[in-house]
């Protein structure tokens, strides 16, 4: 019996421990990934970067996530860096933006060899307060047994409730480009 | 008549250089700003954990010293993560690129003191445009 009972033990330690394991292995994440976006016209070119972006990634599920912080954005002019954060995106009530999405097809990803990996996201957009169902490209690379993933898409202003004065329509772009950048470090 | 033309038309002139000017200012250099204030990297993450809204209202868009301990430097990012008393946070700090050269010869706990601009709290709390203390540059 107590031989028995010890067998049990020793095989809840052995299954726990792999399941730790697993899980480890399964889960990246950053805190140094970028965004950029592009919102600017012939008139005038607008864009911003943000380096400290927060993501987790887990490669056995292939959900995905990405928080950001607003007044993180880091622009070329001092003044659009201001009405950036208090007339448009009003970081002051709304201080981050989160996507929480999966991969569609992760499984064909073989996260042991080298390459550019493309493939579909969907997920939940939050910019602005404004929670939008989004899909769109990116692409993992897997370079070296380090993890990154790349997404470049549009998003319509509009769209997240973002008003532009009349006075400075033909200056901001309708439509932003953003662009996702981060290299991943195992959990 | 003429006079006042000419007035005019050298008022509008200044005022247009001057919207030109503004249009075209750089943020403020954050290494040449007075810091609000200075605190230590544990007792900075203790607010924000006690009461996240409160500190965010505190610190915000403000310019901080902050001493503490490294954690990692990750020099891909110019980044360095300053230990605070929970093992789970900490505080994320991304350098102006051209801070690079300082970053290289640091390592985990090491005692620094980091000036920057807070921008709020996600995992970590995040500070931007961050320099070293002069004393903590070799």
């Amino acid at each position: 019996m107590i031989y028995f009972m010890q067998r049990i033990i020793v095989f809840f330690i052995f299954t726990i421990g792999i399941s730790i394991n697993t899980d480890a292995q399964d889960k990246y994440f950053t805190k140094t990934g970028t965004i950029t976006f592009t919102a600017g016209t012939a008139m005038e070119d607008i864009d911003a970067i943000n380096k400290s972006v927060t993501s987790i990634f887990d490669t056995s599920t292939g959900q995905i996530e990405f928080a950001v912080l607003i007044k993180g954005f880091e622009f070329k002019r001092g003044l659009m860096q201001e009405h950036f954060n208090e007339n448009y995106l009003e970081s002051e009530k709304f201080p981050k933006s989160i996507f929480k999405g999966k991969f569609e097809d992760v499984h064909k990803i073989n996260f042991k060899k080298d390459g550019v990996y493309s493939t579909i996201v969907k997920g939940t957009l939050e910019i602005h307060n404004v929670k939008k169902e989004v899909q769109v490209p990116g692409s993992i690379k897997v370079q070296g047994g380090v993890i990154s993933s790349n997404s470049s898409f549009k998003i319509l202003l509009e769209d997240y409730d973002i008003k532009i004065p009349g006075a400075v329509k033909d200056k901001i772009s309708p439509s932003v480009e953003i662009k996702i950048d981060c290299t991943y470090k195992a959990f | 008549m003429k006079k006042t033309l000419l007035i005019i038309l050298l008022v509008i002139t200044i005022t247009g250089i001057y919207g030109v000017y503004l249009f075209n200012k750089e943020p403020k250099d954050i290494r040449d700003a007075k810091a609000d204030f200075e605190i230590d990297s544990s007792e900075l993450i203790k607010e924000f954990a006690t009461n996240e809204e409160g500190a965010s209202k505190k610190y915000l868009d403000k310019i901080l010293t902050v001493t503490g301990h490294v954690r990692e430097v990750d020099i891909s990012s110019a980044s360095v993560f300053m230990e605070g008393s929970d093992p789970l946070s900490s505080i994320t700090c991304s350098f102006y690129p051209d801070e690079l050269d300082h970053l290289k010869n640091l390592k985990a706990g090491d005692e620094i003191q980091v000036k920057g601009k807070c921008t709020g709290k996600l995992m970590d709390i995040v500070m931007n445009n961050c320099s070293l203390n002069n004393s903590n540059k070799n």
